[in-house]
């Protein structure tokens, strides 16, 4: 009974652990026209690695809902040529967005939502055993620093949706193609290696500060949206 | 021509190259020299831009601006104060628009540059240049040399207090750009500290002034130094905040601050009380029963339709780039407490932000349901769709759009807020001006199309800057509705 009752709670705990396999899929990110034209990093960028799942949509007190996803796209190339030299090629962090969308039947007010790095949008990356992936901070770095530095105000409009840039887009500094380089601050950063073929998990949870003054006509979002995991490899170099 | 006139002229001639020659020997003073060469052949090397370039080795120009010391000085004071003609600067704009001919020109950019990384290399001996820098930085010199000089003084050069006159002056400077260079300058002064709390309020608000401008760089630069020095500055800013909002008591930035630095004072002066409604609710937009069954209010949209992207616009006036694109969805068929209803296709406009350099502050876009987007749908023979049934006179106030750095915003264009009791007869779609209606069983392919053109005579209420562009949507093609 006892050697059952402890299964039991084994396996209750690796199913815990686990973190359930979401979001949409490579050949359906290809087929959807919204996604397959979509670009970030002022076009550097120009596929989709993955798109989450939405979160729930979270109401808050006054009646306004929004919900939430996360999407992943490939590290955006740069190249510098100077006169008389070959030209250089440099890889940046994986542009990472967090897409909001007012799902309010309220329709008198869009959303205020205030954004700032390090403040908010809280991430983690798991292994497919539920494990947490060491940080990964030996990066070569070439090229000036970028501000890490970034928070605003934003406004989900009536019945619309904004995607807002969650990385901190510290620019071309990796020198290597392949495997995938994720950061979201100074501390948080991964790098899963090209030829990598684990998955790995990323979710996150997004409750915006609400003390700054809002900006007029907008009603401030109040709450916090639960981000499903995503399932991420690195793409094939 | 006899030979005594050849003799002459060839006399004539040396005298005229050998005192052109002696001018340029004595308009440069005579350079530090190492290993043969003199400082300035080797002070290309320390420009990024050069990096790269073969025959060029930094290392060894680092070597030989730490030999020349002190020594260097005039040769660096007459790179910072370079300046390029107008000519020149042509010339090198025409080369750039071509990849033919691989030719480097020495702009005054890059002798800014040189001297820059030189003084940094200099360390602590760089600070025997502060007295000459702080009298430069008063110097009538062009935008760029001063840049050039305040960079300098504030990132190159220990800073002391002594500079503080000289950049307070320089952030009043009538070129924004050399604003901002100064605002930056006085951000890193107080990082320094070098003058105690007294000169650490004095920079606070000569920094908090510059709020008074609303221009996105100072802005941008106040915070920077704010969040990287915030709890040095303190509670000393304050009076200089609440003097200001006595004066612009709309002013965003000056409330963000105030928030920021002294949240008990904030709460005592602002309010964060809502605005009354203006756009009423109608039954049609009532929350939906919640039968899963269709898209509602509330409800996500199903896709039907996502136009191309259009081409990118950046404005003359303003260094930001957008594009956007039209999407159209599936009409509303749901059920609330009012009964049955049937809505119009829902048509949404996508911004997406396109600046190759990195801003951090959103774009903002004024938009009218009126007349904020003029639209057109036609059949693949370019027949103009029928007309549709008579506009509401209810629709939702004018709204600010923010387009976020490097993210995108969709937004609702058509009229919003119309669902109709009976099934209508086909699929209507209204925007702007007008209604067309797609009759029921039509097969036709229709295209909308538009033209976003933001109005820009409304000053947006939080200072983001308002994009003032136009921007063509390519048609968004619309299938065959189903029944």
């Amino acid at each position: 009974m006892k050697s059952a009752i402890l299964c039991l709670w084994c396996a209750c705990v690796c199913l815990s652990c686990r973190p359930v396999p979401s979001g949409v899929s490579r050949s359906a990110i290809t087929n959807d026209p919204e996604l397959n034209t979509s670009s970030a990093d002022m076009g550097r960028s120009t596929n989709v690695i993955v798109v989450g799942d939405w979160s729930k949509p979270v109401k808050d007190a006054d009646g306004y809902v929004l919900r939430g996803r996360l999407i992943l796209y490939d590290m955006p190339h740069y190249t510098n040529q100077f006169p008389g030299a070959a030209t250089t090629e440099y890889w940046g962090n994986a542009p990472l967005f967090l897409e909001l969308q007012n799902l309010s039947p309220r329709m008198d007010k869009s959303l205020g939502v205030y954004f700032a790095l390090g403040d908010g949008l809280e991430c983690e990356l798991l292994d497919s055993r539920g494990g947490h992936v060491t940080n990964s901070l030996f990066v070569f770095f070439s090229g000036s620093l970028r501000p890490w530095f970034r928070s605003y105000w934003i406004t989900v409009p009536l019945d619309g949706s904004v995607r807002l840039r969650a990385d901190p887009q510290t620019g071309g500094h990796s020198p290597k193609a392949g495997g995938l380089e994720i950061e979201l601050s100074q501390s948080q950063r991964w790098i899963i290696p090209a030829g990598d073929t684990s998955a790995y998990y990323l979710s996150g949870n997004f409750s915006p500060p609400t003390n700054h003054p809002a900006p007029p006509g907008s009603h401030v979002w109040r709450g916090k949206l639960i981000l499903p995991p995503m399932r991420i490899t690195a793409p094939n170099p | 021509m006899n030979s005594r006139r050849l003799i002459l002229l060839s006399v004539l001639l040396c005298g005229v190259v050998g005192v052109i020659a002696i001018l340029l020997c004595n308009s440069h003073p005579v350079e530090p020299v190492h290993e043969g060469k003199s400082l300035s052949a080797w002070l290309p090397a320390l420009d990024y831009a050069n990096r790269g370039m073969p025959g060029v080795s930094p290392r060894d120009a680092s070597r030989a601006v730490r030999a020349a010391g002190t020594n260097a000085f005039p040769t660096l004071f007459r790179l910072l104060r370079a300046t390029d003609s107008p000519l020149k600067l042509k010339l090198v704009a025409l080369l750039k628009k071509q990849n033919r001919i691989n030719l480097r020109i020495t702009t005054a950019q890059n002798l800014h540059r040189e001297a820059e990384a030189a003084f940094q290399l200099l360390g602590p001996q760089a600070s025997a240049a502060l007295p000459e820098l702080i009298n430069m930085c008063d110097e009538n010199l062009p935008a760029d040399s001063k840049k050039a000089v305040i960079s300098v003084l504030a990132f190159s050069v220990h800073p002391t207090m002594a500079a503080l006159p000289a950049l307070q002056r320089a952030a009043t400077n009538a070129d924004i750009s050399v604003r901002y260079t100064a605002t930056n300058a006085l951000s890193n002064l107080r990082t320094f500290n070098q003058g105690g709390p007294g000169s650490m309020n004095q920079i606070s608000g000569s920094m908090l002034e510059n709020l008074r401008t609303k221009h996105m760089q100072n802005v941008v630069d106040t915070f920077f130094d704010f969040f990287a020095n915030g709890s040095m500055g303190g509670i000393g800013m304050v009076p200089t905040l609440l003097t200001i909002l006595k004066e612009q008591p709309d002013n965003y930035w000056i409330k963000f601050m105030l928030e920021q630095i002294d949240p008990e004072t904030a709460a005592k002066v602002l309010t964060n009380a809502e605005e009354t409604a203006v756009f009423k609710l109608s039954p049609a937009t009532d929350p939906p029963e919640d039968d899963g069954s269709s898209p509602a209010p509330g409800r996500p949209l199903r896709l039907l339709a996502v136009g191309d992207w259009s081409a990118t616009v950046e404005p003359a006036s303003l260094s930001r780039v957008l594009r956007g694109r039209l999407l159209v969805y599936e009409p509303a068929h749901y059920t609330n407490r009012s009964g049955e209803w049937w809505g119009n296709l829902p048509v949404e406009l996508e911004l997406q932000e396109q600046t190759a350099v990195l801003w951090i502050l959103p774009i903002s876009a004024y938009f009218d349901y009126k007349t904020g987007l003029d639209c057109e749908l036609r059949d693949a023979q370019g027949n103009r769709a029928p007309a549709g049934p008579a506009l509401s006179r209810s629709v939702p106030s004018q709204t600010w759009i923010t387009v976020p750095f490097d993210g995108t915003v969709r937004f609702r264009v058509d009229r919003l807020n119309v669902a109709w009791h009976a099934k209508p007869d086909g699929a209507i779609i209204q925007v702007g001006t007008n209604s067309w209606r797609i009759p029921a069983g039509d097969t036709n392919t229709w295209f909308l199309s538009g033209t976003f053109r933001p109005e820009t005579k409304h000053p947006n209420p939080i200072d983001y800057e308002v994009w003032p562009g136009t921007i063509e949507l390519p048609p968004v093609k619309i299938p065959p509705l189903k029944p």
